[in-house]
């Protein structure tokens, strides 16, 4: 064999070696099974909970693994997975999560299992929808006035912008008048 | 004292239009210098909108900086405007007659300025329709963009209602001196003024409206203002004084930049004649007077929460008085306060000069307060983590010199549009005097002050042309 061909023989069997090397901790992790049950209807603002199950390969529970509870949101133009909890599964694969649904509609709630060094990841949805018309914000906080409301400020405002209309309408008056007047009637236009 | 010059009519409107249509060579660098640097300004600006806001000093710790000391700065020198004006006006004083038309100036393009600060200190200011779009109505920070708007309207309505006989001179007087697009302006802009009686009773009421309505629109502004910060949760901003203290901080630093810009132009156009040392001495007066205010707010306010010293008190009190702000803070209270107060105080400094200088150390002091206040304000720590420090980078040094060079551009260009004093004015008040010097001792008490305004009731043989438009 020529130096020539030697050489190229390790240029191309180094990456593979690279990449067999880099590949072979998730080959050889063990396949996992993840399922998310979760209630198929939730009113707004009352808790429900939610529980991930996650199994080997071989159908037995895997103990304290971290799952991710989370949907996916967007706000504006941007995007992106909402993080709704983490829990470690138990002695029987589970992770529990309570959960508070926000906002009406279908939710789409994912659970993921991002792998270790035994086993590999996993990935799990349910649908949910959420009923109900429930006004999460409560103004429990403060002390209510009677008469500090929005309206005041809209007033207030109204009454400004109303003189400035006020001044606005006397200005055309001026502007009216204008034409009108004979020449000198400003008794001054010498 | 001097008292108001007793020149003819002619001779006051000669001096107050020649600035409209003659333009010397040393306007035009001023001008070149001002644009340069707003150009460079700009491009520091597009350096940021690329950059994003990490081209600046600001971080999550200390999330203000420079454009939000410029905010509250030109949002306070607004007010020496609208307010000095309206209330100079309100009471009838007599010496306010050169002095409202550049204080209204100053109020309308230091609002201006001011207004775009907090969209510059905006990562992303294409979102600012949100601001109304999902704003909510509890938040001061709408109130802030709803109270600006509503000043900045009125401010230019309170601007243009007594420019308008003005503009009617300069309709009638300038004539084929000015441009072709000036004339044209003056004609639409004095929407027909011709001085009739029903115009004058029209502009007299509006302007009646005007000044009432705009002073609690300032005042409520500046608390506003005040209250982005106070109702934050930071331990130096919680404060119940803090409305009082911004309104009186803003008047004060209003009236300083007043004197600035109304000495530069009484030597810029001449102008010794109609705004004299008196102006600039009850200008100090009332200057001198907000010193006191100022000391008896800070020594308030230091006091009641330096006796408690509860929470984070006694870090932001070390770093004001005694470590990294002390410089800013002491020469805030000794230069913005203390000097210009006792330069009013004695006699022997009590000048044009003096006045000026001590105009010019209150300035400084304010914007050293501004910064003592956002900056050191957000350094104490909200959780226990060690205090972090705003270093401004080159893109806010440059935004901010060129916020004042359009300050004092956007003023450049306003004067060779609009007369820098308010011709029918300064003619009514002289008419007034002569009509009272006229009458026998006792009598001018029997006039109506009002009466000699906008009703055209004056001595006609007084030679003043007291009709706005008129006396060509």
């Amino acid at each position: 064999m020529s130096m020539r061909k030697a050489r190229w023989l390790w240029l191309t069997l180094l990456p593979t070696l690279l990449a067999l090397a880099t590949a072979a901790p998730a080959w050889a992790a063990d396949p996992v099974t993840l399922q998310l049950q979760a209630p198929e209807q939730v009113t707004l603002g009352e808790e429900a909970s939610v529980t991930a199950v996650l199994v080997d390969g071989q159908g037995a529970p895997v103990r304290g693994a971290t799952i991710i509870l989370w949907s996916a949101g967007s706000f504006l133009s941007t995007g992106g997975a909402i993080e709704l909890g983490r829990a470690a599964t138990d002695a029987q694969g589970r992770a529990t999560f309570t959960y508070q649904a926000r906002s009406e509609g279908a939710l789409t709630l994912n659970a993921s299992f991002p792998g270790d060094s035994r086993h590999a990841s996993a990935q799990a949805s349910s649908e949910v929808k959420v009923q109900g018309s429930f006004q999460l914000y409560q103004e429990e906080a403060g002390v209510q006035v009677p008469g500090i409301t929005v309206w005041l400020l809209v007033g207030l405002l109204g009454g400004v912008w109303s003189t400035y209309l006020t001044v606005m309408v006397l200005l055309t008056l001026i502007a009216r008048e204008g034409p009108k007047a004979p020449l000198g009637a400003g008794g001054d236009r010498g | 004292m001097d008292k108001v010059s007793p020149q003819p009519q002619e001779d006051l409107q000669r001096t107050v239009l020649r600035p409209l249509t003659h333009t010397g060579k040393g306007y035009y660098l001023i001008v070149g210098v001002l644009l340069l640097v707003v150009l460079w300004g700009v491009y520091a600006y597009s350096t940021q909108l690329a950059q994003g806001l990490i081209a600046t000093g600001m971080r999550d710790r200390i999330s203000w900086g420079f454009y939000i000391i410029l905010f509250v700065f030109f949002i306070g020198i607004s007010h020496a405007g609208t307010l000095i004006s309206a209330i100079l006006r309100v009471v009838k004083a007599q010496w306010r007659t050169p002095v409202t038309r550049m204080a209204e100036f100053i109020t309308v393009v230091a609002l201006s300025v001011g207004a775009l600060m907090p969209i510059i200190d905006l990562g992303r200011p294409d979102r600012v329709p949100n601001l109304l779009l999902f704003g909510r109505w509890q938040s001061p920070i709408l109130w802030d963009l709803l109270s600006i708007t509503t000043y900045i309207t009125g401010s230019i309505i309170y601007l243009y209602l007594p420019l308008i006989p003005d503009l009617a001179l300069c309709r009638d007087r300038l004539g084929s001196e000015a441009s072709s697009w000036k004339r044209s302006f003056y004609r639409i802009a004095s929407v027909g003024w011709q001085g009739t009686p029903r115009q004058k009773k029209y502009l007299s009421i509006a302007m009646g409206c005007m000044m009432v309505l705009i002073i609690p629109v300032a005042v409520s502004v500046h608390t506003v203002v005040s209250w982005i910060f106070a109702m934050t949760v930071r331990e130096p901003w919680d404060s119940t004084v803090f409305g009082a203290y911004f309104v009186a901080g803003a008047i004060f630093s209003g009236i300083a930049a007043i004197i600035v810009v109304m000495a530069i132009l009484r030597k810029a156009f001449r102008l010794q004649a109609y705004i004299t040392e008196k102006h600039f001495i009850n200008l100090g007066y009332m200057m001198g007077g907000f010193t006191l205010i100022m000391m008896y707010f800070n020594i308030s306010e230091y006091v009641v929460t330096g006796y408690k010293m509860v929470g984070e008190t006694s870090f932001h009190f070390t770093q004001i008085f005694v470590h990294e702000y002390a410089p800013f803070f002491w020469f805030y209270a000794i230069g913005g306060m203390v000097i210009p107060g006792l330069i009013i105080l004695f006699p022997r400094t009590r000048t044009f000069t003096g006045v000026l200088i001590a105009a010019g150390f209150v300035l400084v002091g304010m914007w050293m307060e501004r910064f003592i206040i956002v900056i050191a304000g957000q350094r104490v720590p909200l959780m226990p983590y060690p205090p972090s420090w705003y270093v401004p980078t080159w893109v806010e040094w440059s935004v901010m010199a060129g916020a004042f060079a359009m300050f004092g551009l956007v003023i450049a260009l306003f004067v060779k549009l609009f007369p820098v004093i308010s011709v029918w004015e300064v003619a009514e008040q002289h008419a007034e005097q002569e009509v009272k010097t006229a009458l026998p001792t006792g009598m001018s008490g029997q006039l109506a002050p009002g009466q000699l305004r906008l009703d055209g009731d004056a001595d006609p043989a007084s030679g003043v042309s007291r009709v706005p438009g008129g006396g060509r």
